[in-house]
């Protein structure tokens, strides 16, 4: 079992750095009946754009959205960094029969909740805007599956990790 | 040795995360390079384009005359696309000018002000729809509008669509009358 909380560190480490930075969400504005005029007209309002965790984050705060961004670096940089800090102890902690259940080990497992709210926001974002009128397109990327996948592991490692110690 | 096992659990999955992220980086950068080299691809043979003039500059005079004009001013312009033997595109005429410039739309009040009130979107688009077939070629026709007489060929240029790319088309030097043509290709929308 240590082997595999070992596994699940290390993969959730990764991957977080691979979530936010490679995109999250993929869109491809749609205008219906207008598609032609729009292409032509104003070609730049139907180009495909794409956005990673920390574009997000970057584009938030330049447009003035600082609540926005802060809580979202800190439960989408900070948080699952300083989580993965905590595991990562924990696992050391356990190879030489040290561990015991900290405090901040506890509010890891507390907070952890909270770092899929990014993830769930795109989901619903998709869902709106596929509702949308206009045939407009968004897509999930590889960022928010390889975020999600990260926070997930860090969650198994850490229940893994609890398991163990009881 | 303390200290070290101390802070390792903290700098380690920033040193992952960092490694991920750079990896994200570089798989990025790869795939934006790819992006950037097909924002003019050529055209993809059996589709629909709508073919545009967007900007058509003479010479400063016609091929063995003086003036463009007999007043002197300079000629009006106007340009035909023709496609399998057929005049396909007449543009509007451009007035006392070298260098004509279209705009992609245009709405003509004439037409709705004599009853025909609907209108759709492709009704506005001022370009000749062609189907981009392998080996056929569009060629353009640019003239000195004369309201009193036959109209004078200034200058004309054939384009095999392979030529071609979408997004705008710059050529230059084509005839000794016709100096620069920029023509705007674009796909043409399913649906």
């Amino acid at each position: 079992m240590k082997g595999l909380i070992h596994i699940a560190c290390f993969a959730s480490s990764l991957l977080l750095g691979l979530g936010l930075v490679l995109p999250a969400i993929s869109i491809t504005p749609g205008f219906a009946e207008l598609d032609p005029l729009v292409k032509l007209i104003k070609p730049e309002f139907g180009r495909f754009t794409s956005h990673s965790f920390i574009s997000i984050i970057s584009t938030l705060f330049v447009d003035g959205y600082y609540f926005l961004s802060g809580l979202l670096f800190v439960f989408s940089v900070l948080f699952p960094l300083w989580k993965l800090g905590v595991v990562w102890k924990a696992c050391f902690e356990i190879a030489d029969e040290q561990f015991t259940s900290s405090r901040s080990f506890r509010l890891t497992g507390f907070l952890g909740k909270f770092s899929m709210l990014d993830v769930l926001v795109l989901a619903i974002l998709v869902v709106v805007l596929k509702g949308l009128p206009g045939g407009g397109q968004i897509e999930i990327g590889p960022g928010a599956w390889a975020f999600g996948v990260s926070v997930f592991l860090s969650i198994l490692a850490q229940s893994l990790l609890v398991k163990l110690s009881k | 040795m303390a200290k070290f096992k101390k802070t390792l659990p903290l700098v380690l999955p920033i040193l992952l995360a960092f490694a991920g992220a750079s990896l994200a980086y570089v798989f990025n950068e790869k795939n934006s390079i790819k992006v950037s080299k097909e924002t003019q691809p050529g055209l993809e043979l059996g589709k629909d384009y709508y073919i545009q003039i967007s900007l058509v500059e003479l010479a400063s005079k016609p091929e063995g005359k003086s003036t463009w004009d007999k007043l002197g001013s300079a000629p009006d312009i106007y340009v035909e696309i023709k496609w399998r033997e057929n005049i396909i595109f007449k543009s509007s005429v451009k007035s006392d000018t070298l260098i004509g410039v279209w705009s992609q739309t245009e709405l003509d009040l004439q037409s709705l002000a004599m009853g025909d009130t609907t209108i759709s979107p492709d009704d506005l688009i001022k370009g000749a729809r062609v189907s981009a077939v392998e080996g056929e070629s569009i060629a353009l026709q640019v003239y000195d509008y004369d309201p009193l007489g036959a109209n004078d060929l200034a200058g004309s240029v054939e384009l095999v669509f392979s030529s071609l790319n979408i997004g705008k088309n710059k050529l230059n030097d084509l005839s000794p009358g016709l100096r620069r043509v920029e023509i705007l290709v674009s796909e043409v929308s399913e649906g």
